[in-house]
């Protein structure tokens, strides 16, 4: 008694709406971003521009000082590596049962929780001349009256290393998850074989949770090159430490050079997009 | 099969929850310190030293004030409710139509949605925010609104193994009663959702609640969310740092509250969700 012509209806009533917002905030951007990356667009009026060709590409793979921001989310990159192997030394090492997990969880989900403003404020009272860091260093016999913010040798490994606190938590978590869903059988098996700690970590627990490590690996590269919040609020990106995002901020919506500021998103995207391509094309190959 | 763990994995295992604790808290206490000091308290003692009184509320008073806090929650409350009340019910809709019928576009949909996550939000904002500014949403909450409403393929993932759970009898036996596809949806169906809709409260809620970039792009003027209403305080404000601190700590209470409650939802959707 299924009625085709209700069913239309009532797809298209429950689908209409969230279809179009995601063409218009997502799809027509992407299009429009691509097209105005090869013009000067200012943004003023609609058909104010004229096509320059590649020259805004040009421009910021030729410009040193473009370059040096994509250079410094590098250092994002490498600081998710030791992120990486705490949270999955954390998760290995908690994966039975022990009393205060649960309190244990909550407490290192919380800096993955707050807000960034939160974190970037919690931070800028931490790494001051008279902040809890120099202090803690202090309590081992380290005198420091560092500023870590201010100095530019050092403020990019800094903001890294916060972007580590912020998010180590939610890797533990996911692979905390991934761990635990590994069959009681299997680690049965390994007792049996009379197998050491160190090799179920090897043979079973890794090989087990090889994709949501990698799928990790892969949001923390792309999360890199986004970065944007610590180095907006605390520095501003002064001391060298500003990001392609904190240029675009500037560039598209201050400087209004619309038609640079699309081409540098282009280049963000399509980092991003082969970075998921890879991730694709290895896993394609196993399934 | 009980296994006996040796005494010395046991104080492993408490070092380093000791030692991952301490490094996600540290930070933390010395702002929440800072936050009941008074202003000659703080520049006489070390930032690790405890405030005389924890009773001191002046400097949360202060910060209140001078962040202009209340019209910042209602504003960021106003866009938490209505936000989340259209992107969840859209996403049980959508969820609903692809898991229950076959039709043509069926896959086009869902892959529309599921490419949307490798497109990074600020790569469009350069265009979303010439059209925002062209319908003259700039620096009203609708510009976020607007921006907020929209399905995630998250949310979809989730709904659609709520689906899976819901058994296709109930819908039968609805038809058989008579009822018409929107009360199946909505009478019969719609109820047993709930701790899907729960989960994605709080995970899209506290990603909302915590988003600095839309709020402080579209923003600028009168109309603050709560994000935005903090960050005054790092430099416009030039407020001192005991009353800065207490700013920080009354964004951070309604967090942590939030997930000390819910934490059994968001543990379920954070990690359905992102392992898809």
């Amino acid at each position: 008694m299924i009625n085709q012509k209700d069913v239309k209806k009532l797809i298209f009533f429950f689908t209409v709406i969230p279809i179009s917002l995601v063409l218009i905030f997502s799809y027509i951007p992407i299009f429009a971003v691509f097209f105005y990356s090869l013009t000067d667009w200012s943004g003023n009026k609609l058909l104010d521009f004229d096509f320059v060709g590649l020259s805004n590409y040009k421009l910021i793979l030729t410009n040193p000082n473009y370059l040096q921001l994509f250079k410094n989310t590098i250092w994002y990159m490498v600081a998710s590596i030791p992120q990486l192997i705490f949270a999955l030394y954390l998760a290995i090492i908690l994966n039975d049962k022990i009393r205060g997990e649960k309190g244990f969880k909550a407490i290192v989900m919380i800096p993955y929780l707050l807000n960034g403003v939160v974190v970037a404020l919690i931070f800028a009272t931490f790494l001051n001349q008279n902040g809890g860091l120099n202090q803690f260093l202090g309590f081992f016999g380290i005198e420091s009256n560092l500023d870590w913010l201010t100095n530019s040798k050092i403020v990019n490994p800094v903001l890294a290393s916060i972007s580590v606190w912020r998010y180590y938590g939610f890797n533990f978590i996911l692979f905390l998850a991934a761990i635990q869903s590994i069959p009681d059988n299997l680690y049965e098996a390994c007792d049996m074989d009379g197998a050491s700690q160190w090799h179920k970590i090897k043979y079973l627990i890794i090989p087990s949770i090889r994709r949501i490590l990698f799928i990790n690996i892969l949001l923390s590269v792309s999360g890199a090159i986004q970065v944007f919040e610590m180095p907006y609020i605390m520095t501003s990106g002064n001391y060298g430490s500003s990001t392609p995002l904190i240029a675009i901020n500037q560039i598209a919506f201050q400087d209004m050079r619309v038609g640079l500021g699309a081409a540098f998103s282009v280049i963000i995207l399509v980092i991003v997009v082969v970075v998921v391509v890879i991730q694709n094309l290895l896993f394609k190959e196993e399934d | 099969m009980v296994k006996k763990k040796s005494l010395f994995t046991i104080v492993i295992q408490y070092i380093t929850m000791i030692c991952a604790a301490l490094f996600a808290l540290l930070p933390i206490v010395t702002v929440l310190f800072n936050s009941f000091k008074t202003k000659v308290e703080l520049y006489e003692t070390m930032p690790f030293t405890p405030p005389a009184s924890f009773l001191n509320f002046y400097n949360f008073k202060y910060a209140w004030e001078a962040g202009d806090f209340v019209h910042a929650f209602l504003n960021t409350i106003i866009i938490l409710v209505v936000s989340l009340f259209f992107s969840i019910n859209f996403a049980a809709m959508i969820g609903y139509v692809l898991h229950r019928f076959d039709f043509r576009g069926k896959k086009l949909i869902k892959n529309m949605f599921a490419l949307t996550v490798f497109i990074p939000v600020v790569t469009t904002q350069v265009i979303v925010f010439q059209m925002i500014y062209a319908l003259g949403l700039y620096n009203t909450i609708f510009a976020p609104l607007l921006l907020y409403v929209g399905v995630d393929i998250i949310a979809i993932y989730t709904m659609l193994q709520t689906y899976d759970a819901i058994p296709k009898s109930i819908d039968e036996s609805g038809m058989m009663d008579g009822a018409n596809y929107y009360t199946i949806y909505f009478k019969l169906i719609y109820p047993l959702l709930k701790p899907a809709i729960a989960s994605l409260i709080i995970i899209k809620g506290i990603a909302i609640y915590n988003d600095f970039y839309i709020p402080n792009l579209y923003l600028q003027g009168e109309a603050k969310t709560v994000a935005t209403a903090l960050y005054q305080f790092t430099g416009s404000l030039s407020a001192p740092q005991e009353v800065v601190s207490a700013a920080v700590i009354i964004v951070m209470i309604p967090t942590i509250v939030l997930f000390l409650l819910l934490q059994n939802y968001f543990y379920s959707g954070f990690t359905a969700g992102s392992v898809k």
